[in-house]
């Protein structure tokens, strides 16, 4: 086996080094002994909305919230005077667009003659569930840079140390990887938690929308049964009024079963792709929702001059559309105008078929489409939004069914585009629901 | 249920307002066994014209509803002028809606489903005190308590001698007679009431006021000989409290009491 030399062994470890720079979910800058930023990483600068040439040899000052820009004098000191080895704060960043960010800032020392110093820092803003993952990884990613920290300070290397420090960073490497795997392992974990999550939600949705389609056939059967006692005690009970009623209770009482069947097929897990009838999906859902809008006052066009035959899981697309219609429903129950409209409308291509799904309610500002997406993301207030909805959407539209989700430029309400692959043609002959 | 028809309710005028049809005509029927007289809209902007036209006592409304919704409905009714009593009916039990609703004087809130014991006791209620101020002066209680039908024979007899009235000492019969019991006071809505003579006097939308004197003035004079007739044929010492001539729209409105 050809033994590799230190010096080249060295080069690799630096390219790796350089690799984890580049690539880590944080964003680390290295300071000089006055703050001046030598290096930051790719991360970091998209974290703040800079280009690297605009922030090397600045001061990290600049970026750092003013009244936020004291909070951590102690501490630096102490790693200054090498009191400490490390301290990690919450701070205040100023991104380049004005806006204000919290992130969670890590400080080391790098070398202690230069005073360079190593920040890392995670965007907590939107810290939820990443909390628990977050804490853990840094915890190793501390011990790790604490390592890797010390042997870079030896500035004068002999051929002894350095074969003894590359081998350090070699052992730092594969301890590296696997924590990456382990990462990647918890990353599938959370992936699944949320998507369990998701489930759990849009069940809440569904059990509030069955409450929804409920009160109204409740309310009038509860009525007629108190009408017939009332007939009764007024004499006006006779066979005729008993069946008419009776009769009109039995068909409330289906309409509910009914009810139940339409949300039942909703979570049906179907695990095999297969063809189905976009138009039948849309149908569907928007009878789940008959009652949520007429409550809301909202009209709903749907044209189709023939129906479109998609393939894929019938179920998880149904459910996309339930959120993107609710979605419409939520914008347009907190709109003033009169004229509330979903207009819903099919297209194809070649492979794909397209559904528009157009509302004229509050529509999405510039920044609310960037993050529309993002998991955890919501206008909602309180807790009338999971943030969930839209995420879970595209999510499975891309990643399950080949498809896409994308937002269209209006200039009234929104316009939602959902497009998934169309029957093949040999399929096409086959079921569909 | 003995008591059942002698309620103060038989004495009141309710408009209920609701969009959903089935619902409508549910409810409607069971207010409708208890109530004076009921009328009937499907949304706010019906419910407005029905409550200028039949001046309701209570009104019972639901809050979400094409058109007009129920608390704009309230707030215009509110703008004319009128303090009548609201029941929400609603699907909405969320306290801004209450709030909402309180602010614009809503005297009960019934949340969806409906319990019609509930409504009934409610409607009751509001009645007493609509009738509080009354029930205090009056020496015969019994009057307010009235049986329905017994109620219906009385508005007959009494519009059976107003019309006879009009006609004998007027020349003219009236077209139609509205005649309502409200507790101690008799209500008579006597419609296209004009002489021929009278007819030509407002031709040109002029003598309005003329002509309303002149029909006042007929009343006035012939009050004994108008309280002699409708006390005689109801058995009941009545009477005539106020007259009051609407010549544009030919109404003349009547006011009687025990």
């Amino acid at each position: 086996m050809k033994k590799i030399k230190p010096k080249q062994k060295n080069r690799i470890i630096k390219s790796r080094y350089q690799a984890i720079f580049e690539n880590s979910v944080l964003g680390i800058t290295i300071t000089d002994e006055d703050g001046k930023i030598l290096q930051a990483n790719n991360r970091w600068l998209e974290m703040m909305g800079y280009k690297r040439k605009e922030v090397i040899n600045e001061n990290i000052m600049k970026f750092i919230a003013e009244d936020n820009r004291n909070a951590d004098v102690g501490l630096i000191d102490k790693l200054m005077e090498d009191r400490v080895g490390s301290y990690d704060i919450e701070r205040k960043y100023l991104r380049s667009d004005g806006k204000v960010f919290w992130a969670r800032l890590f400080m080391t020392i790098l070398d202690s003659e230069k005073k360079i110093k190593l920040g890392m820092i995670q965007d907590i803003t939107n810290e939820k569930l990443e909390k628990e993952v977050l804490e853990r990884s840094e915890k190793r990613f501390r011990n790790i840079v604490k390592e890797v920290a010390s042997e870079i300070s030896i500035t004068d290397i002999d051929e002894k140390t350095n074969s003894k420090m590359a081998l350090q960073i070699e052992k730092i490497n594969i301890e590296l990887e696997n924590m990456f795997k382990k990462e990647l392992e918890e990353n599938r974990r959370k992936e699944a938690f949320i998507i369990y999550q998701a489930r759990l939600a849009a069940m809440g949705e569904m059990i509030g929308n069955i409450a929804h389609q409920w009160r109204q056939p409740l309310n009038n059967l509860g009525l007629i049964i108190a009408n017939i006692e009332d007939a009764y005690h007024y004499d006006e009970l006779d066979d005729e009024y008993l069946n008419h009623s009776v009769g009109k209770c039995k068909k409330l009482i289906q309409k509910m079963s009914d009810t139940i069947d339409d949300f039942r097929d909703f979570f049906n897990p179907n695990s095999v792709k297969s063809n189905f009838s976009i138009r039948d999906s849309i149908l569907s859902t928007l009878d789940l929702l008959e009652e949520n809008l007429r409550f809301n006052s909202i009209n709903v066009e749907f044209e189709y001059s023939e129906d479109l035959i998609g393939y894929g899981y019938s179920n998880q697309y149904l459910q996309s559309v339930f959120n993107i219609i609710k979605n419409s429903i939520d914008s347009l129950s907190i709109t003033d105008r009169d004229n509330k409209t979903i207009s819903i409308s099919l297209s194809q291509d070649d492979n794909m078929a397209t559904v528009d799904f157009k509302d004229n309610g509050i529509g999405f500002s510039k920044d609310i489409k960037e993050k529309i997406f993002d998991i955890y993301f919501t206008t909602k207030e309180g807790s009338k939004g999971t943030g969930l909805g839209l995420h879970i959407t595209k999510t499975t539209i891309e990643n399950n069914m080949n498809g896409s989700v994308e937002i269209i430029d209006t200039k009234i309400g929104a316009n939602i585009r959902v497009s998934i692959p169309k029957a093949t043609k040999e399929d096409h002959d086959g079921q569909y629901r | 249920m003995d008591n059942i028809d002698k309620s103060l309710l038989q004495n009141l005028k309710v408009l209920y307002v609701e969009d959903e049809d089935e619902t409508r005509y549910e409810l409607s029927k069971i207010i409708k066994r208890r109530v004076g007289k009921l009328f009937i809209a499907k949304n706010g902007v019906e419910g407005i014209e029905s409550f200028i036209e039949n001046q309701p006592d209570i009104v019972i409304t639901d809050l979400k509803m094409p058109n007009m919704d129920g608390i704009e409905m309230i707030k215009e009714i509110r703008k004319l002028g009128y303090d009548t009593p609201v029941i929400i009916i609603s699907a909405l039990s969320d306290s801004e809606t209450i709030l909402n609703a309180i602010d614009i004087g809503i005297v009960k809130y019934i949340v969806k489903p409906v319990d019609t014991n509930k409504l009934v006791l409610t409607m009751e209620s509001v009645a007493e005190d609509i009738f509080k101020e009354d029930l205090k002066e009056t020496k015969d209680r019994d009057i307010f308590y009235i049986e329905k039908e017994t109620k219906h024979e009385l508005e007959e007899k009494i519009k059976r001698e107003i019309a006879k009235f009009i006609k004998t000492n007027s020349g003219r019969g009236p077209k139609n007679i509205e005649v309502f019991i409200k507790g101690n006071k008799i209500l008579v809505n006597a419609n296209e009431t004009l002489t021929l003579f009278e007819l030509t006097l407002i031709s040109k939308n002029r003598n309005y006021s003329l002509v309303e004197y002149n029909r006042k003035l007929f009343y006035d004079e012939n009050k004994d000989d108008l309280e002699v007739a409708i006390s005689e044929a109801i058995n009941r010492d009545i009477k005539l409290e106020e007259s009051v001539i609407d010549a544009r729209r030919k109404t003349d409105i009547i006011t009687f009491s025990f």
